[in-house]
Protein backbone atom coordinates (compact mmCIF):
# COMPACT_ATOMS: atom_id res chain seq x y z
CA UNK A 1 0.00 0.00 0.00
CA UNK A 2 2.91 2.30 1.20
CA UNK A 3 6.06 2.19 -0.51
CA UNK A 4 9.19 4.48 -0.15
CA UNK A 5 12.27 4.23 -2.19
CA UNK A 6 15.36 5.18 -1.65
CA UNK A 7 14.39 8.30 0.84
CA UNK A 8 17.29 10.50 1.68
CA UNK A 9 16.44 13.50 4.03
CA UNK A 10 18.72 16.39 4.67
CA UNK A 11 18.53 19.10 7.40
CA UNK A 12 20.79 21.62 6.35
CA UNK A 13 23.86 19.74 6.20
CA UNK A 14 22.92 16.85 8.11
CA UNK A 15 22.04 13.71 7.15
CA UNK A 16 18.94 12.47 9.20
CA UNK A 17 17.55 9.53 5.86
CA UNK A 18 19.59 8.00 3.83
CA UNK A 19 19.06 5.72 1.12
CA UNK A 20 15.89 4.22 3.46
CA UNK A 21 13.32 1.65 1.26
CA UNK A 22 10.81 -0.17 3.14
CA UNK A 23 6.96 -1.20 2.35
CA UNK A 24 3.56 -1.55 4.52
CA UNK A 25 1.19 -4.20 2.84
CA UNK A 26 -2.20 -3.53 2.74
CA UNK A 27 -3.86 -4.07 6.15
CA UNK A 28 -0.92 -4.91 8.45
CA UNK A 29 0.85 -3.07 11.14
CA UNK A 30 4.69 -2.38 10.46
CA UNK A 31 6.54 -0.85 13.40
CA UNK A 32 9.30 1.18 12.55
CA UNK A 33 11.95 0.88 15.97
CA UNK A 34 15.43 2.64 16.69
CA UNK A 35 16.47 4.95 19.43
CA UNK A 36 16.95 8.55 19.77
CA UNK A 37 17.73 10.91 16.94
CA UNK A 38 17.77 7.65 14.83
CA UNK A 39 15.15 9.51 12.44
CA UNK A 40 12.08 7.89 13.23
CA UNK A 41 10.20 10.90 13.45
CA UNK A 42 11.78 12.62 10.67
CA UNK A 43 10.65 9.82 8.09
CA UNK A 44 6.99 10.12 9.69
CA UNK A 45 7.31 13.86 8.91
CA UNK A 46 8.73 13.47 5.16
CA UNK A 47 6.00 10.85 4.58
CA UNK A 48 3.67 13.67 5.49
CA UNK A 49 5.15 16.25 4.05
CA UNK A 50 5.56 18.59 6.97
CA UNK A 51 9.40 17.90 5.89
CA UNK A 52 10.92 18.02 2.60
CA UNK A 53 12.64 15.44 1.08
CA UNK A 54 15.64 15.51 -0.83
CA UNK A 55 15.40 12.26 -3.12
CA UNK A 56 13.60 9.38 -3.20
CA UNK A 57 9.99 8.19 -3.69
CA UNK A 58 7.20 8.24 -1.69
CA UNK A 59 4.43 5.55 -2.88
CA UNK A 60 0.37 5.06 -2.13
CA UNK A 61 -0.85 2.17 -3.80
CA UNK A 62 1.50 3.11 -6.79
CA UNK A 63 1.14 6.67 -7.14
CA UNK A 64 3.59 9.43 -5.52
CA UNK A 65 2.14 11.11 -2.16
CA UNK A 66 1.65 14.86 -3.31
CA UNK A 67 4.01 17.37 -1.67
CA UNK A 68 1.70 19.37 0.63
CA UNK A 69 0.63 18.97 3.93
CA UNK A 70 -2.62 18.60 3.11
CA UNK A 71 -2.97 16.70 0.52
CA UNK A 72 -1.46 14.71 2.37
CA UNK A 73 -4.33 14.02 4.32
CA UNK A 74 -6.15 14.26 1.53
CA UNK A 75 -5.28 11.23 -0.01
CA UNK A 76 -5.67 9.11 2.74
CA UNK A 77 -2.27 8.69 4.76
CA UNK A 78 -2.92 10.44 7.92
CA UNK A 79 -0.49 11.11 11.18
CA UNK A 80 -0.89 10.90 14.64
CA UNK A 81 1.96 13.10 15.70
CA UNK A 82 4.45 12.46 18.44
CA UNK A 83 3.47 14.09 21.76
CA UNK A 84 -0.07 13.96 20.55
CA UNK A 85 -0.37 17.86 19.70
CA UNK A 86 -4.14 18.39 20.64
CA UNK A 87 -5.35 21.37 20.43
CA UNK A 88 -5.78 22.08 23.91
CA UNK A 89 -7.78 25.23 23.88
CA UNK A 90 -10.39 23.75 21.98
CA UNK A 91 -12.85 21.05 23.34
CA UNK A 92 -12.81 17.64 22.66
CA UNK A 93 -15.59 17.52 20.34
CA UNK A 94 -13.79 20.42 18.45
CA UNK A 95 -10.79 18.52 17.96
CA UNK A 96 -12.84 16.15 16.49
CA UNK A 97 -14.50 18.07 14.17
CA UNK A 98 -10.87 19.33 13.04
CA UNK A 99 -9.75 15.40 12.85
CA UNK A 100 -12.54 15.36 10.15
CA UNK A 101 -11.55 18.39 8.63
CA UNK A 102 -11.39 17.04 5.26
CA UNK A 103 -14.45 15.20 4.78
CA UNK A 104 -17.62 17.28 4.52
CA UNK A 105 -19.15 18.25 7.72
CA UNK A 106 -22.35 16.12 7.59
CA UNK A 107 -20.05 12.70 7.12
CA UNK A 108 -17.67 14.47 10.12
CA UNK A 109 -20.54 15.21 11.97
CA UNK A 110 -21.81 11.36 12.02
CA UNK A 111 -18.40 9.62 12.94
CA UNK A 112 -18.07 11.46 16.18
CA UNK A 113 -20.81 9.22 17.95
CA UNK A 114 -18.53 6.74 16.34
CA UNK A 115 -15.45 7.51 17.98
CA UNK A 116 -16.77 8.32 21.58
CA UNK A 117 -18.41 4.73 21.33
CA UNK A 118 -14.41 3.59 20.49
CA UNK A 119 -13.30 5.77 23.35
CA UNK A 120 -16.33 6.03 25.96
CA UNK A 121 -13.58 8.40 27.93
CA UNK A 122 -13.93 10.94 25.37
CA UNK A 123 -17.45 11.03 25.17
CA UNK A 124 -17.35 11.84 28.89
CA UNK A 125 -15.65 14.50 28.57
CA UNK A 126 -16.52 16.00 24.49
CA UNK A 127 -17.18 19.34 26.09
CA UNK A 128 -13.89 20.00 28.21
CA UNK A 129 -10.69 22.13 26.33
CA UNK A 130 -8.44 19.17 25.41
CA UNK A 131 -5.62 20.57 27.82
CA UNK A 132 -7.20 19.74 30.69
CA UNK A 133 -7.21 15.69 30.13
CA UNK A 134 -4.63 13.29 31.23
CA UNK A 135 -1.64 12.28 29.21
CA UNK A 136 -3.29 9.34 28.19
CA UNK A 137 -7.01 10.67 27.53
CA UNK A 138 -4.97 13.52 25.13
CA UNK A 139 -3.32 10.35 23.30
CA UNK A 140 -6.65 8.55 23.03
CA UNK A 141 -7.79 12.02 21.46
CA UNK A 142 -5.06 11.89 19.08
CA UNK A 143 -5.71 8.51 18.06
CA UNK A 144 -9.44 9.42 17.89
CA UNK A 145 -8.74 12.78 15.98
CA UNK A 146 -6.81 11.07 13.30
CA UNK A 147 -9.41 8.30 12.92
CA UNK A 148 -12.05 11.07 11.84
CA UNK A 149 -10.32 11.61 8.28
CA UNK A 150 -10.98 8.37 7.83
CA UNK A 151 -7.34 6.85 6.59
CA UNK A 152 -6.40 4.28 4.25
CA UNK A 153 -3.28 4.37 6.45
CA UNK A 154 -2.71 5.54 9.52
CA UNK A 155 1.01 7.50 10.83
CA UNK A 156 1.73 6.75 14.57
CA UNK A 157 4.31 8.77 15.83
CA UNK A 158 5.61 7.60 19.13
CA UNK A 159 2.11 6.54 20.69
CA UNK A 160 3.37 4.86 24.19
CA UNK A 161 5.77 8.44 24.85
CA UNK A 162 5.45 10.00 28.37
CA UNK A 163 2.44 7.66 29.25
CA UNK A 164 2.21 5.28 32.50
CA UNK A 165 2.35 1.52 31.78
CA UNK A 166 -1.12 0.99 31.74
CA UNK A 167 -2.07 3.51 29.43
CA UNK A 168 0.23 1.97 26.83
CA UNK A 169 -1.29 -1.28 27.19
CA UNK A 170 -4.71 0.35 26.42
CA UNK A 171 -3.39 2.55 23.46
CA UNK A 172 -1.92 -0.54 21.85
CA UNK A 173 -5.14 -2.51 22.21
CA UNK A 174 -6.75 0.32 20.40
CA UNK A 175 -4.01 -0.08 17.82
CA UNK A 176 -4.95 -3.54 17.34
CA UNK A 177 -8.52 -2.70 17.31
CA UNK A 178 -7.90 -0.07 14.37
CA UNK A 179 -6.04 -2.26 12.38
CA UNK A 180 -8.59 -4.84 12.86
CA UNK A 181 -11.52 -2.74 11.19
CA UNK A 182 -9.13 -2.34 7.90
CA UNK A 183 -7.03 0.70 8.84
CA UNK A 184 -3.01 0.02 7.84
CA UNK A 185 -0.95 1.07 10.68
CA UNK A 186 2.70 2.39 10.17
CA UNK A 187 4.05 2.80 14.33
CA UNK A 188 6.91 4.89 14.93
CA UNK A 189 7.85 3.49 18.37
CA UNK A 190 10.97 3.95 21.18
CA UNK A 191 8.84 1.06 22.81
CA UNK A 192 10.32 -1.68 20.61
CA UNK A 193 8.82 -4.44 22.73
CA UNK A 194 5.72 -3.39 22.49
CA UNK A 195 6.13 -1.83 19.03
CA UNK A 196 7.00 -5.59 17.40
CA UNK A 197 4.60 -7.46 19.92
CA UNK A 198 1.72 -6.24 17.76
CA UNK A 199 3.37 -5.89 14.23
CA UNK A 200 3.39 -7.62 11.79
CA UNK A 201 6.57 -6.48 10.22
CA UNK A 202 9.71 -4.39 11.28
CA UNK A 203 12.37 -2.41 10.65
CA UNK A 204 15.36 -1.47 12.72
CA UNK A 205 16.26 2.29 11.66
CA UNK A 206 19.78 3.38 12.89
CA UNK A 207 21.40 6.55 12.02
CA UNK A 208 19.32 7.67 9.14
CA UNK A 209 19.17 4.14 7.85
CA UNK A 210 17.62 0.55 7.94
CA UNK A 211 20.10 -1.58 9.27
CA UNK A 212 17.55 -4.47 10.22
CA UNK A 213 14.17 -6.04 8.51
CA UNK A 214 12.36 -8.42 9.06
CA UNK A 215 8.89 -10.37 10.43
CA UNK A 216 8.42 -9.18 14.00
CA UNK A 217 8.06 -12.32 15.98
CA UNK A 218 11.38 -13.31 14.39
CA UNK A 219 13.25 -10.47 15.13
CA UNK A 220 12.08 -10.42 18.53
CA UNK A 221 14.27 -13.55 18.66
CA UNK A 222 17.40 -12.27 17.83
CA UNK A 223 19.56 -11.95 20.36
CA UNK A 224 21.39 -8.92 18.75
CA UNK A 225 18.09 -7.29 18.45
CA UNK A 226 17.05 -8.50 22.23
CA UNK A 227 20.99 -7.02 23.38
CA UNK A 228 20.06 -3.45 21.66
CA UNK A 229 16.45 -3.12 21.78
CA UNK A 230 14.56 -5.04 24.08
CA UNK A 231 17.43 -5.20 26.86
CA UNK A 232 18.37 -8.17 27.60
CA UNK A 233 16.22 -9.76 30.82
CA UNK A 234 13.26 -7.69 29.45
CA UNK A 235 11.11 -10.57 27.35
CA UNK B 1 -25.53 69.24 33.05
CA UNK B 2 -28.18 66.69 34.52
CA UNK B 3 -27.42 62.80 34.51
CA UNK B 4 -29.12 62.67 31.09
CA UNK B 5 -25.84 65.03 29.55
CA UNK B 6 -23.65 61.91 30.78
CA UNK B 7 -25.65 59.03 29.60
CA UNK B 8 -25.46 61.05 26.19
CA UNK B 9 -21.92 61.19 26.85
CA UNK B 10 -21.18 57.43 27.75
CA UNK B 11 -23.54 56.34 25.12
CA UNK B 12 -21.55 58.38 22.37
CA UNK B 13 -17.86 57.15 24.12
CA UNK B 14 -19.35 53.22 23.34
CA UNK B 15 -20.52 53.49 20.12
CA UNK B 16 -16.58 55.15 19.69
CA UNK B 17 -15.34 52.49 21.15
CA UNK B 18 -17.36 49.89 19.48
CA UNK B 19 -15.80 51.20 16.15
CA UNK B 20 -12.46 51.00 17.59
CA UNK B 21 -13.22 47.23 18.28
CA UNK B 22 -14.30 46.32 15.08
CA UNK B 23 -10.79 47.56 14.17
CA UNK B 24 -8.88 45.84 17.11
CA UNK B 25 -10.48 42.63 16.80
CA UNK B 26 -9.76 42.40 13.55
CA UNK B 27 -6.15 42.59 14.41
CA UNK B 28 -6.30 40.61 17.36
CA UNK B 29 -7.27 37.90 14.40
CA UNK B 30 -4.59 38.53 12.92
CA UNK B 31 -1.84 38.17 15.34
CA UNK B 32 -3.63 35.53 16.64
CA UNK B 33 -2.67 33.37 13.54
CA UNK B 34 0.69 35.30 12.53
CA UNK B 35 2.05 36.19 15.88
CA UNK B 36 2.64 39.20 15.05
CA UNK B 37 0.65 42.60 14.17
CA UNK B 38 -0.18 43.46 10.59
CA UNK B 39 0.99 47.44 10.54
CA UNK B 40 -1.19 47.86 7.06
CA UNK B 41 -4.31 47.33 8.85
CA UNK B 42 -5.06 50.88 8.53
CA UNK B 43 -3.84 51.36 5.19
CA UNK B 44 -6.34 48.48 4.28
CA UNK B 45 -9.29 50.43 6.16
CA UNK B 46 -8.64 53.62 4.53
CA UNK B 47 -8.52 52.09 1.03
CA UNK B 48 -11.81 50.74 1.88
CA UNK B 49 -13.21 53.91 3.18
CA UNK B 50 -12.07 55.51 0.20
CA UNK B 51 -13.51 53.06 -1.97
CA UNK B 52 -16.73 52.87 -0.01
CA UNK B 53 -17.30 56.36 -0.67
CA UNK B 54 -16.63 56.76 -4.28
CA UNK B 55 -18.71 53.93 -4.84
CA UNK B 56 -21.63 55.19 -2.76
CA UNK B 57 -21.54 58.26 -4.38
CA UNK B 58 -21.37 56.85 -7.85
CA UNK B 59 -24.33 54.28 -7.61
CA UNK B 60 -26.40 55.86 -5.24
CA UNK B 61 -26.30 53.19 -2.41
CA UNK B 62 -27.89 53.63 0.91
CA UNK B 63 -25.71 52.92 4.35
CA UNK B 64 -26.13 48.86 4.42
CA UNK B 65 -25.43 48.52 0.84
CA UNK B 66 -22.26 50.88 1.16
CA UNK B 67 -21.12 48.86 4.20
CA UNK B 68 -21.46 45.56 2.54
CA UNK B 69 -19.13 47.28 -0.81
CA UNK B 70 -16.58 48.65 1.35
CA UNK B 71 -16.75 45.13 3.62
CA UNK B 72 -16.12 43.55 0.19
CA UNK B 73 -13.25 45.87 -1.00
CA UNK B 74 -11.57 45.90 2.81
CA UNK B 75 -11.80 42.00 2.97
CA UNK B 76 -9.89 42.02 -0.98
CA UNK B 77 -7.57 44.60 -0.45
CA UNK B 78 -6.38 42.81 2.70
CA UNK B 79 -6.17 39.00 0.82
CA UNK B 80 -3.81 41.82 -1.54
CA UNK B 81 -1.97 42.27 1.08
CA UNK B 82 -1.43 39.06 2.99
CA UNK B 83 -0.59 37.67 -0.85
CA UNK B 84 2.48 40.36 -1.23
CA UNK B 85 3.55 41.48 2.30
CA UNK B 86 3.17 37.93 4.18
CA UNK B 87 2.79 35.20 2.05
CA UNK B 88 6.59 34.25 0.78
CA UNK B 89 7.60 35.50 4.24
CA UNK B 90 5.72 33.27 6.14
CA UNK B 91 6.90 30.30 4.98
CA UNK B 92 10.51 31.73 4.05
CA UNK B 93 11.26 33.13 7.46
CA UNK B 94 10.68 33.52 10.99
CA UNK B 95 12.19 36.72 11.37
CA UNK B 96 9.76 39.54 12.97
CA UNK B 97 11.81 42.13 12.10
CA UNK B 98 11.00 41.39 8.12
CA UNK B 99 7.51 41.10 9.79
CA UNK B 100 7.09 44.14 10.91
CA UNK B 101 8.98 46.09 8.21
CA UNK B 102 7.40 44.23 5.05
CA UNK B 103 3.55 45.35 7.10
CA UNK B 104 4.61 48.64 7.20
CA UNK B 105 5.83 49.59 4.06
CA UNK B 106 2.72 48.10 2.51
CA UNK B 107 0.50 50.18 4.72
CA UNK B 108 2.10 53.04 4.09
CA UNK B 109 2.24 52.06 0.17
CA UNK B 110 -1.91 51.92 0.35
CA UNK B 111 -2.40 55.05 2.52
CA UNK B 112 0.21 56.86 -0.03
CA UNK B 113 -1.48 55.15 -2.98
CA UNK B 114 -4.61 57.24 -2.00
CA UNK B 115 -2.65 60.36 -0.90
CA UNK B 116 -1.51 60.78 -4.26
CA UNK B 117 -5.06 60.16 -6.02
CA UNK B 118 -7.35 61.89 -3.74
CA UNK B 119 -4.86 64.52 -1.53
CA UNK B 120 -5.50 68.25 -0.87
CA UNK B 121 -9.34 67.43 -1.41
CA UNK B 122 -11.50 67.06 1.61
CA UNK B 123 -13.97 64.06 0.84
CA UNK B 124 -17.11 63.30 3.45
CA UNK B 125 -19.62 60.29 2.80
CA UNK B 126 -23.05 61.58 1.76
CA UNK B 127 -25.35 62.05 4.90
CA UNK B 128 -27.24 58.58 4.98
CA UNK B 129 -29.29 59.91 7.87
CA UNK B 130 -32.42 62.47 7.11
CA UNK B 131 -32.92 62.73 10.92
CA UNK B 132 -29.73 63.54 12.50
CA UNK B 133 -30.61 62.89 16.11
CA UNK B 134 -32.79 60.78 17.77
CA UNK B 135 -34.46 61.62 21.04
CA UNK B 136 -35.55 58.84 22.83
CA UNK B 137 -36.93 60.15 26.58
CA UNK B 138 -35.36 63.19 27.52
CA UNK B 139 -31.98 61.87 25.58
CA UNK B 140 -31.36 62.77 22.41
CA UNK B 141 -28.51 60.69 20.22
CA UNK B 142 -26.56 61.12 17.27
CA UNK B 143 -28.32 59.11 14.26
CA UNK B 144 -24.75 57.81 13.18
CA UNK B 145 -23.76 57.19 16.51
CA UNK B 146 -26.31 54.78 17.09
CA UNK B 147 -26.04 52.85 13.99
CA UNK B 148 -22.09 52.82 14.31
CA UNK B 149 -22.85 50.85 18.19
CA UNK B 150 -25.66 48.91 16.21
CA UNK B 151 -23.36 47.62 13.12
CA UNK B 152 -19.89 47.49 15.48
CA UNK B 153 -21.77 45.23 17.95
CA UNK B 154 -23.75 42.78 14.87
CA UNK B 155 -20.21 42.68 13.27
CA UNK B 156 -18.44 41.54 16.58
CA UNK B 157 -21.27 39.16 17.38
CA UNK B 158 -21.74 37.59 13.65
CA UNK B 159 -17.28 37.17 14.26
CA UNK B 160 -17.87 35.49 17.43
CA UNK B 161 -20.16 32.83 16.02
CA UNK B 162 -18.12 32.31 13.00
CA UNK B 163 -15.25 31.34 15.35
CA UNK B 164 -17.46 29.30 17.84
CA UNK B 165 -19.52 27.43 15.84
CA UNK B 166 -18.25 27.23 12.24
CA UNK B 167 -15.61 24.61 10.79
CA UNK B 168 -13.87 27.85 9.30
CA UNK B 169 -13.85 29.70 13.06
CA UNK B 170 -12.94 26.12 14.46
CA UNK B 171 -9.94 26.12 11.82
CA UNK B 172 -8.64 29.64 12.58
CA UNK B 173 -8.25 28.71 16.09
CA UNK B 174 -6.92 25.66 15.36
CA UNK B 175 -4.52 27.52 13.15
CA UNK B 176 -4.06 29.94 15.98
CA UNK B 177 -2.35 26.94 18.63
CA UNK B 178 -0.41 24.54 16.53
CA UNK B 179 0.01 25.63 12.52
CA UNK B 180 1.79 22.51 11.52
CA UNK B 181 -0.59 20.09 13.45
CA UNK B 182 -3.63 22.21 11.74
CA UNK B 183 -2.25 21.38 8.21
CA UNK B 184 -1.87 17.80 9.36
CA UNK B 185 -5.75 17.53 10.04
CA UNK B 186 -5.72 18.16 5.86
CA UNK B 187 -6.20 21.24 6.07
CA UNK B 188 -4.82 24.31 3.71
CA UNK B 189 -3.29 26.41 6.06
CA UNK B 190 -2.86 29.07 3.38
CA UNK B 191 -6.65 29.02 2.58
CA UNK B 192 -7.38 30.09 6.55
CA UNK B 193 -4.76 32.55 6.95
CA UNK B 194 -6.00 34.16 3.59
CA UNK B 195 -9.82 33.74 4.75
CA UNK B 196 -8.57 35.40 8.07
CA UNK B 197 -7.66 38.11 6.08
CA UNK B 198 -10.55 38.58 4.58
CA UNK B 199 -12.55 38.81 7.48
CA UNK B 200 -10.35 41.25 9.05
CA UNK B 201 -10.32 43.22 6.03
CA UNK B 202 -14.33 43.30 5.92
CA UNK B 203 -13.90 44.25 9.44
CA UNK B 204 -11.44 46.80 8.96
CA UNK B 205 -13.69 48.27 6.12
CA UNK B 206 -17.24 48.28 8.23
CA UNK B 207 -14.84 50.49 10.61
CA UNK B 208 -13.69 53.00 8.05
CA UNK B 209 -17.22 53.97 6.68
CA UNK B 210 -17.87 55.31 10.11
CA UNK B 211 -14.90 56.47 10.44
CA UNK B 212 -15.63 58.27 7.19
CA UNK B 213 -19.20 59.33 8.05
CA UNK B 214 -17.88 60.60 11.28
CA UNK B 215 -15.10 63.00 10.39
CA UNK B 216 -13.96 63.91 6.34
CA UNK B 217 -11.88 61.61 4.97
CA UNK B 218 -8.02 62.07 4.73
CA UNK B 219 -5.55 59.88 3.92
CA UNK B 220 -3.62 60.09 7.26
CA UNK B 221 -6.81 58.51 8.68
CA UNK B 222 -4.51 55.34 7.87
CA UNK B 223 -1.73 55.65 10.09
CA UNK B 224 -3.60 57.24 12.71
CA UNK B 225 -6.08 54.23 13.12
CA UNK B 226 -3.40 52.11 12.76
CA UNK B 227 -1.17 53.24 15.53
CA UNK B 228 -4.73 53.31 17.44
CA UNK B 229 -5.87 49.73 16.57
CA UNK B 230 -2.14 48.61 17.53
CA UNK B 231 -2.81 50.54 21.20
CA UNK B 232 -5.84 48.57 21.94
CA UNK B 233 -4.30 45.45 20.64
CA UNK B 234 -1.44 46.22 23.16
CA UNK B 235 -4.17 47.70 26.24
CA UNK B 236 -5.98 44.43 25.80
CA UNK B 237 -3.10 41.65 25.88
CA UNK B 238 -1.57 41.22 22.59
CA UNK B 239 -3.51 38.52 20.87
CA UNK B 240 -6.55 38.54 23.14
CA UNK B 241 -10.03 38.88 21.62
CA UNK B 242 -11.51 39.95 25.17
CA UNK B 243 -8.89 42.16 26.03
CA UNK B 244 -9.48 43.61 22.71
CA UNK B 245 -12.86 44.55 23.25
CA UNK B 246 -12.66 46.02 26.54
CA UNK B 247 -9.75 48.24 25.81
CA UNK B 248 -11.33 49.38 22.34
CA UNK B 249 -14.46 50.32 24.57
CA UNK B 250 -12.07 52.02 27.40
CA UNK B 251 -10.25 53.62 24.74
CA UNK B 252 -13.84 55.34 23.19
CA UNK B 253 -15.10 56.47 26.35
CA UNK B 254 -11.59 58.09 27.30
CA UNK B 255 -11.33 60.04 24.12
CA UNK B 256 -14.76 60.86 24.51
CA UNK B 257 -14.43 62.45 27.71
CA UNK B 258 -11.35 64.19 26.49
CA UNK B 259 -13.02 65.40 23.74
CA UNK B 260 -15.67 66.85 26.54
CA UNK B 261 -12.73 68.01 28.92
CA UNK B 262 -10.01 69.27 26.65
CA UNK B 263 -12.11 70.11 23.52
CA UNK B 264 -11.41 67.91 20.70
CA UNK B 265 -8.17 69.41 19.32
CA UNK B 266 -6.43 68.46 22.29
CA UNK B 267 -8.65 65.86 23.12
CA UNK B 268 -5.71 63.08 21.22
CA UNK B 269 -3.28 64.44 23.70
CA UNK B 270 -5.53 63.32 27.12
CA UNK B 271 -6.16 59.77 25.41
CA UNK B 272 -2.04 58.88 24.69
CA UNK B 273 -1.23 59.73 28.29
CA UNK B 274 -4.26 57.75 29.21
CA UNK B 275 -2.72 54.75 27.76
CA UNK B 276 0.62 55.33 28.60
CA UNK B 277 -0.38 55.32 32.20
CA UNK B 278 -2.19 52.47 31.42
CA UNK B 279 0.70 50.68 30.48
CA UNK B 280 2.89 52.15 32.87
CA UNK B 281 0.74 50.20 35.19
CA UNK B 282 -0.51 47.38 33.88
CA UNK B 283 2.13 46.41 30.71
CA UNK B 284 1.09 43.16 30.40
CA UNK B 285 -2.03 44.60 28.86
CA UNK B 286 -6.20 43.72 30.08
CA UNK B 287 -5.61 40.16 29.61
CA UNK B 288 -3.22 39.04 32.15
CA UNK B 289 -0.79 36.86 30.33
CA UNK B 290 0.93 38.67 27.93
CA UNK B 291 1.29 37.14 24.34
CA UNK B 292 5.17 37.23 23.39
CA UNK B 293 5.57 37.69 19.95
CA UNK B 294 6.33 34.63 17.58
CA UNK B 295 10.12 32.97 18.48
Amino acid sequence: MLKIQHLSVNYDHIVALQDVSFQVDKGSIVSIIGSNGAGKSTLINTISAVVRKKSGEILLEGAPLPASAHKVVRAGVVQVPEGRHVFANLTVTENLIMGGARRNAGEAARKIPEMYKLFPILGERKGQMAGTLSGGEQQMLAIARGLMAEPKILLLDEPSLGLAPIIVNQVFEIIQKINQSGITVLLVEQNASKAMQISDYTYVLENGKVIREGKSADLRKDPQIQNAYLGEKKE
Amino acid sequence: MGPSYYIQLLIAGISNGAMYAVIAVGWALIFSILKFSNFAHGGTMVCAAYAGMFLSKALGLNLWQTLVLAALCGGLINIVVELISFHRLRRKSKNMTLFFVSSITMGMLLQNIIALKFSGTYYAYPSFFTQRFQKIGNLSFDMANLVMLGVSAAAILALIIVLKYTRLGISIRALSMDARTTSLMGVNVNRVVLATFFVAGALAGIAGVFVGIRTSLTPQIGSLYTVKGFMVCVIGGLGSMNGALFAALILGIVETACGVIMGTSLAPVGTFIFMLVFLFLRPQGLAGNFATEKA
